[in-house]
């Protein structure tokens, strides 16, 4: 598998089940991204749905888990950033976004310069206090990522500000559950907007895996122009590999998360390559 | 006015029925003002001593504030308990008397209204008012209470991640029913002269039913439940003299059709006059506003 190595400089990692579980390194991960980064020819970007941290926060994560930090803080992605970066040249002086999100999302906000408004907790509004319900009129984007505050008021106000006031609707990501261990399943960003995904009879635009938005914008950052010397890593078929098919790059599905060989059988979308783990690689 | 009716009978349509299933938003008050037609529409049938039963699936309000708001707005002050069926009150009933429901707990996720009508019927439950986050510590560790039999889901303005997963846990690792007292996609506030359409119970129920694989146990309309359980409770009615009168299709239409019933269609509340040839199929009556119902 040496030739993997060779075939692609610019590797995209997703996260969770592919390099580490929780707090568990997979085995070979930590290795595989030392000799990595060691090379100068060779790119490590780390890509992730997971919208609660910031970057800093991320590559905290990585040095606790890993053991070092990755020395580009710019290589760690997560769709929270990626949203940040799709609307911040989109919205004028002056011009604000709705969030639904978590602390970690309205920090990554901040530091793009984007304005936020509705972040934290609501009070809960009967249904008739929506008569008096007056928006910010600057509002320009409704913005849904996982927000642990999101409650069917503050859900409310975000349909208001789509469907009366015509804000656009963007959101990291629509992953319906995360594993929490073997045998429970938590809800996932899609499982807390379905009610607004639900009312308006769409998802808004998805800016997180799968969607290619999310490589254009790595794309962008870091000048990458030759897509065929670029490969996706994740044990998730329908973000991961789904990802790299919409964004018309190569990809490699492990086994150490949630897929299994069975279901690369019975998946539409197929990945380039089956590997057991990362650890495959070298 | 009678906008368009299926029917050829020469008759008034208050003299072809001996039982009115009437809807109360939209139809009879919007956001607490009497819509134009109803106290002059619900006078006519009680002269007429016929039968009225408000079937509402808003289980916001309790029965006694329905017949509170019956009384102070449209002049009726005597409409029996048994007559307000609200799906609260339905859900009540389905625990009680279906489900003869003893030591098995509800989670319940609603108003405090929906409470106060299960405190009315003796049923115990937990799981109202706001939930802070848990992490996923706290989940690993979260203990399963097996007697929770039943998880019941209506609007809850404190809806969040941390009940939408409490709820999945009770239905997937208890097999806890999972019941549904309604399924509006869309609720009508009153905004200057018209209204605003906000997000219904669907909206609180949408990333649930989407986790679990199981289908939740309906209640309120447009299931024929309350239909049958008003029979079961109170006697039987005449379903060829029973009209429904409301004012949303996919509620209380299908309702009419699904039990079998005579149906009336007001445009003064949820339903436009544009929508009407869109439907595909037609109520019996369509009208402007109830008052219809004395043509």
């Amino acid at each position: 598998m040496n030739s993997l190595l060779d075939r692609y400089d610019v590797f995209l990692f997703d996260c969770d089940g592919v390099l580490w579980t929780g707090l568990e390194p997979i085995v070979g991960a930590k290795k595989l991204l030392q000799v990595l980064l060691a090379r100068e020819d060779k790119t490590v970007i780390l890509v992730t749905n997971n919208s609660t941290k910031t970057r800093a926060l991320l590559n905290d994560h990585v040095k606790k888990v890993l053991g070092f930090s990755m020395p580009d803080e710019r290589c760690l992605y997560s769709s929270g950033v990626a949203c940040a970066m799709y609307m911040r040249h989109q919205l004028k002086e002056g011009e604000k976004i709705f969030l639904m999100g978590s602390n970690g999302f309205s920090s990554v906000l901040k530091e793009c310069g984007v304005e936020a408004v509705g972040h934290g907790v609501h009070e809960p509004m009967d249904l008739h206090s929506f008569s008096t319900f007056q928006p910010d009129p600057t509002v320009k984007f409704v913005v849904g990522g996982f927000d642990p505050q999101l409650t069917h008021t503050k859900m409310t106000k975000a349909f208001i500000y789509v469907r009366e006031f015509g804000a656009e609707y963007i959101c990291t990501n629509q992953d319906l559950v995360c594993p929490l261990s073997s045998s429970r399943l938590l809800p996932g960003t899609g499982a807390v907007l379905a009610g607004l995904t639900a009312a308006l009879g769409h998802t808004g635009k998805v800016i997180g895996k799968p969607s290619p938005i999310f490589f254009d914008i790595v794309a962008r950052e870091h000048g990458i122009t030759d897509k065929s010397r670029v490969l996706m890593v994740g044990d998730n078929l329908l973000t991961d590999i789904q990802f790299a098919a919409n964004s018309g790059i190569d990809s490699a599905v492990v086994y150490t998360g949630v897929t299994k060989p069975k279901d690369v059988t019975e998946s539409a979308v197929k990945p380039t390559y089956c590997l057991n783990s990362v650890a495959e690689l070298l | 006015a009678v906008v368009s009716t299926q029917s050829t009978g020469a008759k008034g349509i208050i003299d072809q029925f001996s039982t009115f299933l009437i809807d109360c938003d939209g139809v009879l008050w919007t956001s607490e003002k009497a819509v134009k037609g109803a106290r002059r529409a619900l006078d006519a049938l009680i002269k007429a001593e016929k039968r009225v039963i408000l079937v509402t699936n808003n289980c916001g309000r309790t029965v006694s504030s329905i017949q509170t708001m019956m009384d102070e707005i449209l002049g009726i002050p005597d409409i029996p308990k048994r007559d307000v069926i609200t799906s609260g009150v339905a859900t009540a009933i389905y625990l009680k008397n279906r489900m003869k429901i003893e030591q098995e707990k509800v989670y319940l996720i609603a108003q405090d209204a929906f409470s106060k009508t299960l405190d009315d019927y003796g049923i115990s439950h937990f799981g109202l008012g706001p939930q802070p986050f848990r992490n996923t510590v706290e989940w690993g560790e979260f203990e399963v209470d097996p007697s929770v039999k039943y998880v019941v889901v209506s609007l809850d303005p404190d809806f969040n991640h941390s009940k939408l997963t409490e709820a999945y846990l009770y239905i997937t690792e208890n097999n806890a029913e999972y019941i549904v007292p309604d399924v509006d996609m869309f609720y009508s506030c009153k905004r200057g002269d018209g209204t605003r359409k906000i997000p219904g119970t669907h909206s609180v129920q949408a990333g649930l039913s989407a986790m679990v694989e199981k289908a939740p146990t309906p209640i309120g309309k447009p299931s024929r439940f309350i239909f049958d359980m008003i029979q079961e409770e109170y006697g039987p009615l005449d379903g060829g003299r029973t009209l429904m009168i409301g004012d949303s299709y996919e509620t209380d239409m299908k309702f009419g059709f699904n039990c079998g019933i005579a149906t009336a269609l007001v445009l003064s509340g949820n339903a436009k006059k544009e929508d009407v040839e869109g439907f595909e199929r037609q109520p019996d009556f369509v009208m402007d506003d109830i008052s219809g119902i004395l043509d």
